[in-house]
């Protein structure tokens, strides 16, 4: 009797001690963190940031999104293209504004067993990654990323504009059959 | 010696003779030597003055000689120069005889060179006023000529200039992936009839319009092809050559 009595206690803290881990979602490699979780192993060197996605807006027929410092790209945006929004102004004709600098920083999750502080509940961790930047060779404003799911949106990439492939094909043949980039001239 | 003395004073012993006893005897010697060396002297130094003398008079006579040879050369000399110049004044005077008269035949020229030159001037104010004519008729053809030939210099500017926008677009071309054997040889065709145009003496108006608007053609279905890649280029994320194409395309101004 007095056994089992002991036995108890034991078994609430281990199911308790487990239930305080980090965990990620189904399926996925992302995890929303909660205050006094603990990092676990599987998620050593992880980058948590705040929650937030980018803006989805549309103009005319060009559906577009705005990227700010530290979103976590979305499943909605894999294989989406990010350009810069001078360049996207030129080759869309759209003018887009460009949101305000975040000033947050990243957490890394480590060591394991480390609690997870108040102040990042409700973030959210991926594995660390960032879209890969392409620049022209000849034109240093034109700039163009890559897009995959979970991507941390970096500094250097506040306020671009993410687009579909389709978009951007369209966008760039018709700014290059008949926009400003056709440049065909009578009068010559 | 001693004996002598006792005998001639009587057995007295004899005074020992003085020094100028004893010289007393030899003055006369003396006497006659001084002579004869002063006779001897003379008689030298004579000979030696005789000598000195003849030659100073031979040196001197010489001398006479050689100054009376040379004032006769110099004599000799002055007269020659003396016949040259009275000869020159004689062709002086000549000459000068020659040049009144050369002057008075200048002066009867002068006169007729006067009557010519009158002519001349009415000769010459006839040739002004034609040749003026004939400037202005030239000077306009001048005109006509460099208007003409500005203009042909312009159609020539104007064909190289598309030549050279066109071998801008032949690189585009070149850069592209897809199949561009049609362009290119579009390209080759077009540049081929533009330089042939461009030697032409008379490049007319027509020529220029038809070259423009295969240029225009050609240039709209590069830019085509390029459009199309770089939409291809998106769809397929090949960001590399999207980016290389949209560099094709100049910035609008």
């Amino acid at each position: 009797m007095n056994k089992n009595l002991l036995t108890l206690p034991v078994l609430f803290g281990v199911i308790l001690l487990a239930g305080c881990n980090t965990e990620r979602e189904k399926n996925a490699d992302r995890a929303i963190l909660k205050a006094k979780q603990q990092v676990s192993a599987d998620m050593v060197g992880w980058v948590a940031v705040p929650n937030t996605a980018p803006q989805t807006k549309k103009e005319g027929n060009i559906a577009y999104s705005v990227l700010a410092t530290h979103n976590v790209v979305p499943e909605t945006l894999d294989g989406c293209v990010a350009i810069n929004p001078a360049f996207f102004s030129k080759l869309s004709g759209v003018k887009v504004d460009v949101p305000a600098p975040v000033a947050g920083e990243k957490w890394v999750l480590k060591p394991e067993g480390k609690s997870v502080p108040k102040d990042k509940h409700g973030w959210v961790a991926v594995p660390y990654s960032e879209p890969v930047i392409e620049k022209s060779d000849h034109k240093k404003d034109r700039e163009m990323a890559a897009l995959s799911t979970n991507n941390i949106v970096p500094k250097e990439m506040n306020g671009w504009i993410a687009v579909d492939r389709d978009t951007l094909a369209k966008m760039v043949a018709t700014y290059m059959n008949s926009g400003p980039g056709s440049k065909v001239s009578k009068g010559e | 010696m001693s004996d002598e003395r006792t005998e001639v004073m009587g057995g007295l012993d004899p005074m020992p003779k003085t020094f100028g006893q004893k010289i007393v005897f030899g003055i006369p010697a003396i006497i006659v030597a001084l002579v004869l060396a002063v006779g001897i002297s003379f008689g030298i130094l004579y000979a030696v003055n005789n000598s000195t003398k003849e030659e100073l008079t031979k040196a001197y006579k010489a001398e006479i000689a050689e100054e009376a040879r040379k004032s006769g050369e110099k004599f000799k000399a002055v007269e020659e120069a003396n016949a040259k110049l009275t000869k020159d004044v004689a062709t002086l005077s000549e000459a000068t005889k020659k040049l009144d008269e050369a002057r008075q035949a200048a002066t009867a020229q002068l006169d007729e060179v006067g009557k010519g030159l009158k002519s001349v001037a009415e000769g010459f104010t006839t040739f002004k006023s034609g040749q003026e004519q004939l400037d202005a008729t030239q000077n306009k053809d001048i005109t006509t000529t460099k208007k003409e030939l500005g203009d042909l210099d312009k159609k020539v500017v104007y064909i190289e200039n598309k030549l050279k926008k066109l071998d801008e677009l032949a690189q585009d071309v070149n850069g592209l992936k897809n199949d561009t054997t049609g362009l290119k040889e579009q390209y080759a065709t077009l540049r081929s009839d533009m330089t042939a145009v461009s030697k032409k003496a008379d490049i007319t108006e027509k020529d220029l319009a038809d070259l423009s608007e295969r240029a225009r053609l050609f240039q709209l279905r590069v830019l085509a092809a390029r459009a199309r890649e770089a939409a291809d280029a998106a769809r397929q994320m090949d960001l590399k050559n999207l980016l290389n194409r949209l560099d094709d395309v100049e910035d609008a101004k």
